[in-house]
């Protein structure tokens, strides 16, 4: 009986000492694996990462530009923004401020939309451009079409919510809509027009009236 | 010789017996997801072939030292390693591809074209025919997706590769680029291409039965 006991303890023994053996084998190789994969992402990752900030800071540029026309200089405003809104920009020409270049990300039918929403200090919408849209071709894309995001233009938000949505593309149009939205409502602009923005309200509308006025008239009597 | 020969079938068996997508229905996701227009569908599928052929090299190198247990982990990591590096390098250098391919990059780590070819062939193969093996199967996959890619955007919006075939006559059948499009399209090619396949396995199987009546007959006369 004892014989037999000690017998059945040994091959226990040998069997865990096996295991062992056997399931750090395994997780080294595992490790192995995962650490080569790493290190060849770490290399691909400090290949491109340069690149694809370029990319993307050229595509931002270029709807800048777009919006505020002749900028020549364009500077992030640190801090922190609830979603939708991801970075604000403060846009200038010739040293002189034209506006906010504000980026908002809104989920559009697939994908988030990114969005470029320009703005002058006291929160009226200079226009929107779209910088990646992963919506149905020919469907969700209709907001990147014809004079949807033109229309933009001259609203502030208190009034962009009322912006019709197209039909066919009403979950895209909405989407950027509420992006727009979410960028308006910023409290960057509250600020500029608290402290100026009751004396130079209506100086600033009379002068911005004929330019914005006109571009929303167009688009309506469209 | 041979070797070119046994070359030859691995590509005859990857874009036409053992089509992925057409005959053996494996990767239907992006297959239907990617194929809004044919310049997508060559996007995605180079993207595939780039992978499998990565994936697997380096499956089959290690295919000896990956223990059994831990084969799929093992490949998963490898396969996702490479596919984080692509996307990556698209990001950097092909930036309106990663445009409009988006999310379907990343998932090319859940396409079960490259594990079923990691499992059923680069694990059990010398590492010459498992590149073979992913370009073929790589190409089948390519094929297949800028077929339906290519019906798709000549019928939904009436252009190829971005080129007007038609006039401004033509009306494209927006739903051709939904996802509807994309079941009905598949479904005939791949009627079309079994009605294919049957008549050419008749065809084989008519020569054989006449020949073995030949040799009956010859067996006869004399």
């Amino acid at each position: 009986m004892n014989n037999k006991n000690i017998v059945l303890e040994e091959n226990n023994a040998e069997n865990k000492s096996g295991n062992l053996k056997y399931y750090l084998k395994i997780c080294f190789t595992l490790l192995l694996i995962s650490a080569l994969t790493a290190g060849l992402l770490a290399f691909v990752n400090s290949v491109t990462k340069d690149r694809i900030a370029a990319n993307e800071l050229a595509v931002m540029e270029e709807a800048m530009g777009r919006i505020f026309v002749a900028c020549d200089k364009i500077e992030a405003i640190e801090g922190e923004y609830e979603a939708p809104v991801v970075a604000v920009y403060s846009v200038y020409r010739d040293g002189e401020m034209m506006g906010y270049g504000i980026q908002s990300t809104p989920m559009g039918f697939k994908d988030s939309i990114g969005l470029i929403v320009g703005a002058d200090v006291n929160g009226n919408c200079l226009g929107v451009e779209i910088t990646s849209i992963s919506d149905t071709p020919g469907v969700g894309t209709k907001v990147n079409e014809g004079n949807f995001l033109f229309g933009f233009r001259g609203r502030n938000g208190d009034n962009v919510s009322d912006y019709d949505t197209i039909s066919g593309a009403t979950i895209s149009s909405k989407a950027v809509r509420s992006g727009v939205e979410a960028a308006l409502a910023l409290n960057i602009f509250v600020a500029d027009g608290a402290v100026e923005g009751e004396i130079e309200e209506g100086v600033a509308d009379e002068s911005e009236e004929s330019a914005v006025d006109e571009t929303a008239a167009e688009v309506k009597s469209e | 010789m041979s070797k070119n020969n046994k070359i030859l079938e691995q590509f005859k068996d990857g874009i036409i017996t053992n089509n992925p997508t057409f005959v053996q229905l494996l990767g239907t996701c992006p297959a239907l997801a990617t194929t809004t227009s044919a310049s997508n569908a060559l996007g995605m599928g180079i993207s595939v072939i780039l992978v499998l052929m990565c994936s697997n090299m380096f499956i089959s190198l290690l295919r000896k030292f990956i223990p059994n247990q831990i084969r799929i982990a093992s490949y998963i990591v490898i396969i996702s390693g490479f596919v984080s590096a692509l996307e990556l390098l698209i990001k950097a250098f092909l930036p309106s591809l990663s445009n409009s391919l988006g999310l379907f990059i990343p998932l090319i780590v859940v396409n079960c074209i490259i594990l079923a070819r990691a499992e059923a062939f680069a694990s059990k193969n010398k590492v010459l025919p498992s590149i073979v093996d992913g370009l073929a199967m790589g190409a089948g996959f390519t094929l297949a997706l800028v077929i339906l890619g290519a019906i798709r955007e000549i019928i939904g919006a009436g252009t190829i590769f971005g080129i007007s075939v038609f006039g401004d006559w033509f009306e494209p059948a927006v739903l051709f680029i939904l996802p509807p499009g994309a079941f009905i399209t598949l479904g005939f090619v791949i009627a079309l291409v079994q009605k294919i396949r049957s008549r050419h396995n008749e065809y084989v199987k008519s020569q054989e039965l006449e020949r073995k009546r030949l040799e009956r007959e010859a067996g006869l006369w004399n």
